[in-house]
């Protein structure tokens, strides 16, 4: 019962501590994004991306899509509606537009989250949920070229 | 795998469900190896299991931990129904009328944050109502990131669905806000997933996989 409490305690206190952050601005993300699996990201300061070596199948978990790497060159804006579902007071996200192979057109909405206790403090790293968003595994990319 | 013999002369064992008896080679050289799926009739099908039935798999450890689901099975066709998916085909119909040849994309459905609070509430009282309120295949998958490829062929567009959800007791036990919290996953949650790691409130995996054709108008 106690450790209970000390838990409802210290996720009160994060939900007041998380109203205080500063916002992700567009000019904090261009430049280079890794992931540990080596994929890479560089968003351009004229609103173009390029997209190396990501794992296809997080971003389309189709059958077909298994072991699949995703390159393709898009585009990219800050958007603030792309609420990851984590209460850190960030609703602002990457999203991504690439072209496919068919000429068609395919969208990415990363996350964004930070450092701290609540994960809502720069230097920002982008994420996707890596299958399902209730496990909280994240497919993450962090920033290179501080 | 349990075996159950393994000697001189050949073996038995069961690996999941798989019976395997094999002999060892003669002087032949020729040795036989035989593999048997046991009927597992006591589970439901993929066809048939209802939320309910996913809920008590998952509890108690018995049954298969992976179901894929397609089109016509119960879980899929209660899936479709939900409003996201409803509100997600629309945002296909709209893209694709805008002349794409084919799309590639996501639409999340989110319990966590503050917006999720009113759907939480939402999908967890059909537990109380037995399923006359809200959605029972939600309220069993929580959130869920509903992905979509989308391909036109003139006024008609071929619409494949993913859906991909694991039961852990963590997501179950998840309070809302609260759960939604980063320290409530580096404390509490990774906790319970740890104490339930295997038998009873273990993990379980469900795939969604169904096809749609939609009508541009």
């Amino acid at each position: 019962m106690k450790t209970n409490l000390k838990y409802i305690l210290i996720a009160f206190l994060s939900i007041i501590l998380s109203c205080t952050g500063p916002k992700p601005e567009k000019a904090d993300f261009t430049g280079i994004w890794k992931s540990s699996d080596k994929a890479y990201i560089i968003l351009h300061k004229n609103g173009t991306c390029t997209l190396r070596g990501i794992d296809y199948h997080k971003i389309s978990s189709f059958p077909q899509n298994e072991n699949k790497k995703l390159n393709a060159e898009g585009t990219w804006q800050l958007t603030e509606d792309a609420e990851s579902g984590i209460i850190d007071n960030i609703n602002s996200g990457v999203n991504i537009k690439y072209e496919l192979y068919d000429g068609g057109e395919g969208e990415i909405v990363f996350y964004i989250s930070g450092q701290g206790i609540n994960e809502n403090n720069p230097p920002w790293n982008i994420f996707i949920w890596d299958g399902d968003p209730d496990d909280m595994q994240k497919y993450q990319f962090t920033k290179v070229n501080k | 795998m349990d075996t159950f013999y393994a000697g001189g002369t050949g073996g038995l064992s069961n690996n999941n469900g798989i019976l395997s008896w094999w002999t060892d080679a003669d002087e032949a050289q020729y040795g036989q190896y035989n593999m048997l799926k046991l009927a597992n009739e006591n589970y439901p099908s993929n066809k048939e299991i209802t939320p309910w039935q996913l809920g008590v798999e998952w509890l108690s450890g018995n049954g298969p931990r992976h179901r894929d689901f397609t089109n016509g099975d119960l879980m899929t066709e209660m899936l479709r129904k939900h409003s996201h998916v409803r509100d997600t085909r629309d945002i296909i119909l709209s893209k694709m009328a805008l002349g794409k040849t084919s799309l590639n994309g996501s639409n999340s459905y989110k319990l966590g944050g503050i917006r999720g609070v009113g759907l939480y509430l939402k999908d967890y009282s059909t537990l109380l109502t037995g399923g006359l309120t809200g959605n029972l295949a939600v309220t069993y998958l929580g959130s869920y990131n509903l992905k979509y490829t989308a391909a036109a062929y003139h006024n008609t567009i071929i619409v494949s669905f993913n859906v991909e959800n694991s039961s852990t007791m963590q997501s179950a036990s998840r309070p809302p806000v609260l759960g939604y919290l980063p320290i409530w996953q580096q404390t509490a949650g990774k906790i319970i997933n740890e104490k339930f790691e295997t038998g009873w409130g273990s993990k379980t995996t469900q795939s969604f996989n169904w096809t749609e054709i939609l009508y541009l108008k």
